[in-house]
């Protein structure tokens, strides 16, 4: 009898002192925790206020020279960049970092629906309580997308578009311009001319499916639906573009087939600079390869041009994008102004580092000019200068695409049936709608 | 006596701690999640819906998928023990090159699962890949797309994980026919008895525990069966290799559903319990211990 007490008074010890130990830790070694003296106390003491700044770039990509600059230039606030991998297993660990009190003193979102599940959940700070910067007259009128119940959570940093990257060198020896402007029917037209022997046309990950579609809608409204409330997908322009990109997987055989991308799992950007596709459809992150000639040598000239309207003439057309590299402030860190301090200095001049990296910043007061330098130092002359700034630095007009993110992933299984011609682009049509109106309906409940 | 026991409490402690803080916790809670709303990192608390995220569950097509494709990856774990079992009789007798052959069988298991998966990727790349290659030598025209195609993917899994599966149960086989006694299969013999009837009649019988534990253990690990599957497809395309685990994995990690995901977990306990109790019972008749 006196034995089994022992067991029972051993086994509650033996769970609670690791748990204790654990939560002492937590506590112990967390920035919060650090954090935890007051900002009035941090400055009469000699610690510096420490804040962590948690984003998807790679440090080596530009985020730890940012630091390192702002550290520098503050030995009263120093910032740790923390990365995390902006997929769905990376942005749990920073959702689990900011539900449990882990060092997250700001962050960076990169995806709209996440971004609004976190202000929703009390993890962003309201922006509005610091008077000192007007972010729609800094940002443009591009920001005011990222406004949620006519408030800011964060401030959005960078225009970060899609793009067709073209290799210059194979459309001058096919007598093609430059296009400034287009629709699928032409960007289909360049992919079969461009095509040649183990030379793709096109490459292009899936996301990018989404962006003639979304582009379509977005007029109508961010959630892509129609006025009365239901999904907006199932519409002629979702059903041709579909149409095209069928055919130049199956007709044309211009674009890599869906079905090889999904068991080869290439890397298309270094498709690109190695020569095996003509175009690449993508965003800015390719910089980081294009301009790495090093690792990446390439002989042609890099031209862009903006993403494919469904038809060349189509009014309603909104380039999928926008403003985004939206950092929010966590409301738990006990450095709220030393913490706003930092991205007011990042957005608007600090990230320069980033534009190496292709990040093009969105404030006014950003020097464009030094950024552009920095983007293409050492590099000039191996991309088409103009065609990179007009699409890079224009007057696009910008859209941000607020549809949910469980809509997002599911409609990836009708991609993948309209791409193995499982399901005709109609009947896709009808089923992104379908799986579009299955979440609404989730949603309003 | 005492002081014996107190140290083999501290002995058994790490594990203990480990089992209850990341094991016996974690079971609890999700059990009291199945039957809540919860939506991790939602700033909600778990409100209580009773059975809902069931009867949700039996009218989620994709849930219907998944148990069918749940069920489809339980048909490897027969045809490779069973090819386990004839590949260790094999190699148990005095062959060429033996050690270099079991060693041969035995790489797939001690080698990192998701590397596999890779090179199953590339046998059955479509365009370029080996399989395909070869198909088309002999004149196959139109090969399969194996993993590309929601009609195919779910075959190319069932062949990895027959294939995977054959290696470890021949090393458990071998090491079970090394316990046999030399004195019945020779008596066997000297009656008169065939290869065949050796194999099915004296062999076979008694490695039967053998074959109850690798039967058991590899229904468990099947059902369970996550990373490879993943690794390649994520679950497509178009869902067709959705099983239970990359279901409930989505419906926690993607979408934060965690109610939900915790129904689905418990659903999957009771399936793989159900049939390890239906497997326990029946043994009675074909093992002999």
């Amino acid at each position: 009898m006196r034995n089994r007490r022992w067991m029972i008074v051993g086994l509650a010890l033996l769970v609670a002192v690791p748990l204790a130990l654990a939560g002492c830790g937590g506590k112990g070694n967390g920035n919060q925790a650090e954090g935890t003296t007051s900002s009035e106390a941090s400055t009469t003491s000699s610690d510096p206020i420490k804040l962590t700044l948690w984003g998807a770039v790679p440090s080596e990509n530009g985020p730890q020279e940012v630091v390192d600059n702002w550290n520098k230039q503050n030995p009263d606030i120093q910032v740790e960049y923390v990365r995390f991998v902006n997929d769905d297993a990376g942005n749990l660990k920073l959702d689990t970092a900011l539900i449990s009190s882990q060092p997250v003193d700001m962050y960076v979102n990169y995806d709209f629906s996440l971004y609004e599940k976190r202000i929703k959940a009390g993890n962003a700070l309201d922006l509005s309580k610091f008077s000192d910067y007007n972010v729609d007259d800094k940002m443009g009128e591009g920001a005011a997308l990222w406004k949620v119940d006519d408030k800011y959570y964060g401030l959005p940093t960078q225009k970060g578009l899609s793009f067709v990257w073209l290799n210059k060198d194979m459309l001058d020896a096919k007598g093609l311009p430059i296009p400034t402007e287009w629709g699928l029917d032409e960007f289909r037209d360049y992919a079969a001319k461009l095509k040649g022997d183990n030379i793709w046309g096109l490459a292009q990950s899936d996301y990018y499916f989404n962006v003639p579609i979304n582009g379509s809608l977005q007029k109508q409204s961010l959630q892509l639906t129609k006025a009365d409330g239901t999904s907006a997908f199932d519409n002629p322009l979702t059903v041709k573009t579909l149409q095209v990109y069928s055919d130049m997987m199956f007709t044309d055989k211009s674009l890599m087939p869906h079905t090889e991308q999904i068991t080869s799992k290439p890397a298309l950007d270094q498709m690109f600079v190695k020569g095996e596709t003509a175009m690449l459809f993508s965003t800015n992150q390719i910089f980081r390869t294009t301009n790495n000639v090093q690792e990446f040598p390439r002989t042609f000239k890099v031209a862009a041009a903006p993403a494919p309207k469904v038809n060349k003439d189509q009014s309603d057309y909104i380039n999928a994008g926008g403003l985004g590299d939206v950092i929010s402030i966590n409301p738990s860190t006990k450095h709220q102004e030393a913490a706003w301090k930092f991205i007011q200095w990042y957005a608007d001049g600090g990230m320069l580092p980033m534009a190496a990296g292709g990040r093009v910043p969105s404030s006014k007061d950003f020097p464009v000019d030094e950024a552009v330098a920095l983007m293409f130092k050492g590099v000039e002359d191996t991309y088409d200068l103009d065609s990179i700034k007009r699409v890079m630095f224009g007057d696009l007009p910008l859209g941000l695409s607020r549809l949910d993110r469980k809509t997002g992933t599911e409609q990836q299984a009708v991609y993948d049936k309209v791409f193995t011609q499982k399901l005709t682009p109609e009947e896709g049509a009808t089923e992104l709608a379908r799986v579009h109106n299955d979440n609404l309906k989730a949603l309003s409940k | 006596m005492k002081r014996q026991r107190l140290i083999g409490y501290v002995f058994i402690a790490p594990n203990l701690i480990g089992m209850i803080v990341f094991m016996l916790i974690p079971a609890l809670f999700s059990f009291y999640l199945m039957f809540t709303d919860w939506v991790f990192a939602s700033g909600q608390s778990p409100h209580f819906v009773g059975l809902d995220n069931f009867r949700m569950m039996v009218r989620d097509d994709l849930f219907v998928v998944s148990v069918k494709n749940t069920l489809m990856v339980l048909i490897p774990v027969p045809i490779s023990i069973l090819i386990g079992f004839l590949i260790a009789v094999m190699l148990n007798n005095r062959t060429y090159l033996q050690k270099t052959l079991r060693a041969f069988f035995f790489a797939p298991y001690f080698t990192s699962g998701i590397a596999i998966a890779f090179v199953w990727m590339v046998l059955f790349q479509p365009s370029k890949g080996p399989i395909n290659a070869f198909l088309r030598s002999i004149g196959v025209a139109d090969p399969p797309l194996w993993f590309a195609s929601p009609d195919t993917a779910m075959y190319a899994v069932l062949i990895m994980m027959t294939a995977g599966g054959i290696g470890y149960n021949m090393i458990i086989y071998l090491a079970a026919m090394q316990e046999l006694s030399s004195e019945q299969l020779e008596a066997a013999k000297m009656d008169g008895a065939t290869f065949g009837q050796l194999l099915r009649l004296i062999i076979f019988p008694l490695v039967s525990p053998t074959t109850f534990f690798l039967m058991i253990t590899g229904f468990i690990g099947s059902i369970k069966g996550f990373g490879m599957i993943y690794a390649i497809t994520q679950g497509g395309p178009g869902n067709s290799t959705t099983v239970f685990s990359i279901f409930a994995y989505k419906k926690a990690f993607s979408f934060y559903e965690m109610g939900y995901a915790s129904a689905v977990s418990w659903t999957m306990f009771l399936i793989i319990l159900c049939i390890t109790l239906i497997q326990w019972v029946g043994q009675k008749r074909w093992v002999h211990y």
